[in-house]
């Protein structure tokens, strides 16, 4: 069916949202339209804030809207000198969620994927050699995922601290906890072995 | 019906498709590069997860008609090939040739088994060169561009490849395009363990790969070479 233009201006642009299609971007724009007209209006002023603010941390390139985020802005956690690699700022979200790492990190967007035209460079990696370089760097902690452009990275990145004299260390993979053996992978299985630890 | 056997594959690449789904590119034994989504292969509990990547050796069954196939079944046939380093840098790289270079839904049965041979020889860490020579070698005439003796093979004469011709004769001086005649007789008697036809057929493969490419870059070769750093002050 066809609606005024700046209904169907509105729903074709919810429908940029992951996991939105024609149906679920029609019904958020009636809610909007319906019930929700105030909220609607922050929404679109909270979005062109964000979209017009928002840019990349000069030194971890997470999302910042100063020169630098918040971590990095922080002695407490720049004077560890530990750096941890991830590949999204959902990972930095989910590692600080865990409240076991207390260094900074540097997130690449991304992981190298050469038929996706992502190399080194789109990684902005060159950042991360002048932070290896220039900062008093004690440990790299490489966060990246478990498949095979995730480690293709990892290599990559430990290539280059190991001409800064930096160690480098790779986060372990294997069973998860409350999974069964029976249902993990034979590939995962086996790094869980190949990296079992002694148990006292 | 009658039971459907399992081909085996290879990921290519795989992207994300749709909330949970993954298109996936592979190479198979049977129907060559095809491609086929993979319907909640990134839910959380999803078991296809983490095989349905590159370097795993796959059974697979797929169904459909056109040219985006389903998955009906699939597993892997062993464990994911240790890759490291350069290694792994290399399967990438011969990935993106496949990706690029192979027509769709046309088997490669040699070229296939010569893939799989490559990989185990990567996995095992076996001299790189060597192997990559010999799957680049093979790739080419695969597509229809085998090397034949030129029609005029005499010592003294240099030789300039073009595909669609071959080996021409050349009257060009660029040391980095032309072929000497000993160097043709190397390439047509190519042997992985000689480090002078090792030389040679990198050059020739660079020439010969990069036509068949018509421009496209490889982004794959630039993982083998460090970062170049920007800022002066950095060594």
């Amino acid at each position: 069916m066809k609606y005024s233009p700046s209904i169907d201006q509105l729903i074709k642009s919810l429908q940029v949202l992951p996991g939105v299609g024609p149906r679920s971007a029609q019904r958020m724009a009636f809610h909007l339209l319906e019930r929700k007209r105030r909220d609607g209006l922050q929404l679109a002023e909270h979005l062109t804030k964000a979209m017009d603010a928002v840019g990349h941390c000069e030194v971890c390139r997470n999302f910042a809207e100063e020169d630098l985020c918040p971590i990095c802005q922080s002695p407490k956690r720049t004077s560890k000198g530990v750096i941890c690699v991830v590949e999204t700022p959902a990972d930095v979200a989910a590692i600080e969620q865990t409240a076991q790492f207390y260094g900074s990190y540097f997130v690449l967007m991304g992981h190298l994927s050469p038929l996706d035209g992502i190399g080194p460079s789109e990684l902005h990696l060159d950042k991360l050699e002048r932070r290896l370089a220039n900062e008093d760097v004690s440990e790299l902690i490489l966060a990246t995922n478990p498949t095979v452009e995730g480690e293709a990275t990892a290599y990559y990145i430990a290539d280059m601290a190991k001409r800064y004299k930096v160690k480098v260390s790779r986060i372990a993979h294997g069973v998860p906890l409350g999974g069964e053996l029976d249902s993990v992978d034979g590939t995962t299985l086996s790094h869980s072995l190949i990296g079992r630890q002694q148990f006292d | 019906m009658p039971e459907q056997a399992l081909t085996p594959a290879f990921v290519i690449h795989t992207r994300p498709y749709r909330e949970t789904s993954l298109l996936v590119q592979l190479f198979t034994l049977e129907f060559g590069k095809v491609s086929a989504v993979a319907r909640g292969a990134r839910a959380k509990r999803s078991k296809s997860r983490g095989i349905l990547q590159p370097g795993v050796p796959l059974l697979v069954e797929l169904a459909g008609k056109g040219s985006l196939l389903n998955f009906k079944q699939v597993e892997a046939s062993n464990l994911a090939l240790p890759l490291f380093g350069n290694y792994l840098y290399s399967a990438l790289y011969l990935n993106e040739l496949l990706y690029y270079l192979l027509d769709e839904n046309t088997a490669y049965p040699g070229l296939y088994q010569l893939y799989q041979d490559s990989l185990m020889a990567l996995a095992k860490q076996q001299p790189l060169e060597a192997c990559l020579r010999e799957f680049e070698l093979n790739l080419i005439a695969d597509l229809g561009f085998a090397l034949t003796e030129p029609e005029q093979l005499a010592d003294g004469v240099n030789y300039q490849y073009r595909l669609d011709q071959g080996f021409v004769v050349t009257s060009l001086r660029l040391s980095n395009v032309i072929f000497s005649y000993q160097e043709v007789l190397m390439l047509l008697s190519f042997d992985p363990l000689q480090a002078s036809h090792l030389a040679c057929a990198k050059r020739f493969c660079r020439i010969a790969i990069a036509q068949l490419l018509g421009g496209r870059e490889l982004t794959s070769r630039k993982l083998f070479t460090p970062i170049k750093t920007t800022n002066k002050a950095v060594r």
